[in-house]
């Protein structure tokens, strides 16, 4: 009989809604960010208009408030996927609680938040991000203002993200999630835009990067010598030594930075550099 | 510009980017050195100066992502503390990155202090859960933090930008020149570290092969960097299509 009651009492989530909640967590995603619950108020707090419209008994407007300020951690805008699903969910549940227990959303939000995270931050960030940032900072470094609309470019490629994994999700439900996650299509972009990557490291070294020696041997200049050899050496010396050091010796950032500060003060002592 | 205006100006967009105001613009596009080097070149008349230096300092970050929102070490710390100063006193780019590297360091420290202080809110938070009260835990999220931020990150950059530029200047001058050189030398050497923790992000050994040739084309080449990028994303279909093919054909074998 209650069931029944609700059914007819829940009003269905808009466009609107969907769009509201969307912009409230772009807007403070990260803002509460804590040890504690990490993402987990602002998540509760961007759908908690929704959760509102959906449950009108005070007592169960309570527990889903509760139960969205659980820990949350993911990828922003790849967590659309997540969010589109979550709010489906709480529809289904305001319906017919029985056939959707609380449980299985705060699973499913647990459950998906690291393959999810992992997604987000290593296609978008690791790779499209990282391809932005330094197509930016290297128009910057030659003084392009059209830096500063790349950044833009990347910034907008991640809303869109956001507006297209939380519909997608809200409309086909808990299994589009795998689809989209799974597509072979993705393996190929990941593939190519890694060769891309790699090709782009050793181009900005050559034009990115400088290190050359004044040393003079009986007036012989030694730069001029090796760059009859292979031009620019020593960029390139540099670049495999800190990626052996970072990736074999796992050596940490801090220390690099001070060590090359401390060995470039070295070698201007000396005159090598 | 009066500096403490651009110290006004340079501590907001700190507070803007770590307190996360709108999320990823505020962590990608405010946080970027490039912006950060630009407003700071705008207001000292000189844009095109700070474009350069934020560019650099850009490029030694690049590589530094955040999984799980740990900053190793924080981009926009290092711009807002050091670009206004090395513009102001006339520093070239490559000592200015040397200088910004180690600044940025400091930020974890600083984003680490807001997360714990920020726990606080959770259980408030969940008072205001108990009570219903979604426009209190909607306060929680937002208006909150972003005013405990004010303190907590605006402030250190505000005083650093205004007792700064004096400190930097007199210890410059006050540095042998073989220090000011290594400093330059360092500076040039930096973006490798960048480029070396993208390779490692990418975790690919058998891709270095790749590194060489567009090291290749740019150093022996002398190609630019558009001719460069047009060069490897030709690269890239030809790798995907070749890997496609011979994956199809294995299946037809089979």
């Amino acid at each position: 009989m209650s069931n029944k009651k609700t059914t007819e009492e829940t009003k269905g989530i808009t466009k609107k809604d969907l769009n509201k909640a969307m912009f409230r967590w772009y807007l403070s995603a990260e803002m509460p960010l804590n040890f504690e619950n990490m993402q987990g108020i602002a998540f509760c707090g961007s759908i908690a208009p929704i959760l509102k419209k959906l449950y009108t008994k005070k007592e169960d407007f309570i527990e889903a408030l509760k139960r969205h300020l659980l820990l949350y951690n993911c990828n922003i805008t790849a967590g659309g996927l997540i969010l589109g699903t979550t709010i489906a969910m709480e529809e289904q549940r305001a319906k017919n609680p029985e056939a959707m227990p609380a449980e299985a959303i705060t699973g499913m939000k647990t459950g998906l938040m690291g393959p999810v995270a992992a997604l987000g931050d290593s296609f978008d960030w690791g790779i499209i991000g990282t391809l932005f940032k330094i197509a930016a900072a290297t128009l910057a470094a030659a003084g392009n203002p059209l830096a500063l609309a790349v950044l833009l470019v990347f910034a907008a490629y991640c809303i869109v993200e956001l507006v297209l994994f939380t519909n997608v999700t809200y409309q086909k439900g808990r299994s589009s999630i795998r689809s989209i996650m799974g597509s072979g299509l993705m393996q190929d972009v990941i593939s190519g835009a890694n060769v891309l990557a790699m090709f782009m490291m050793g181009a900005m070294t050559a034009s990115m990067v400088t290190l050359t020696t004044p040393l003079k041997i009986s007036s012989v200049n030694i730069q001029e010598k090796l760059d009859g050899i292979f031009p620019g050496i020593f960029p390139l010396a540099a670049l495999f030594l800190i990626y052996w050091l970072v990736r074999s010796k796992k050596v940490g950032t801090g220390k690099i930075v001070i060590g090359v500060i401390v060995i470039s003060i070295l070698c201007a002592l000396v005159g090598i550099f | 510009m009066n500096t403490v205006v651009i110290a006004i100006v340079m501590g907001i967009m700190y507070w803007w980017c770590r307190g996360m105001i709108l999320s990823y613009f505020g962590f990608l596009f405010i946080s970027s050195p490039v912006t950060v080097g630009f407003v700071a070149g705008i207001l000292m008349g000189d844009p095109i100066q700070g474009l350069i230096i934020g560019g650099g300092i850009a490029l030694v970050f690049a590589g530094i992502i955040a999984p799980g929102g740990n900053l190793p070490t924080d981009e926009c710390l290092a711009a807002t503390c050091v670009i206004p100063i090395a513009i102001g006193s006339g520093m070239s780019a490559t000592t200015a990155i040397a200088l910004a590297v180690p600044v940025g360091l400091l930020g974890s420290f600083v984003t680490n202090l807001r997360k714990i202080v920020n726990t606080y809110f959770v259980s408030k938070a969940n008072a205001y859960a108990e009570k219903g009260n979604d426009a209190g835990i909607w306060r929680c999220a937002t208006l909150y933090p972003i005013l405990l931020a004010i303190p907590l990150l605006f402030l250190p950059v505000f005083i650093i930008n205004l007792v700064g530029q004096d400190v930097v200047v007199n210890v410059m001058n006050a540095l042998p020149d073989f220090v000011t050189h290594g400093l330059e030398v360092a500076g040039g050497v930096l973006p490798a570290l960048g480029f070396a923790l993208i390779m490692n992000m990418i975790g690919k050994g058998k891709l270095i092969p790749f590194v060489f040739l567009g090291y290749i084309v740019v150093a022996v080449g002398g190609v630019n960097s558009l001719t460069a990028g047009i060069i490897a994303i030709c690269i890239a279909f030809i790798y995907v299509f070749q890997k496609r093919e011979i994956t199809e054909e294995v299946k037809e074998n089979e």
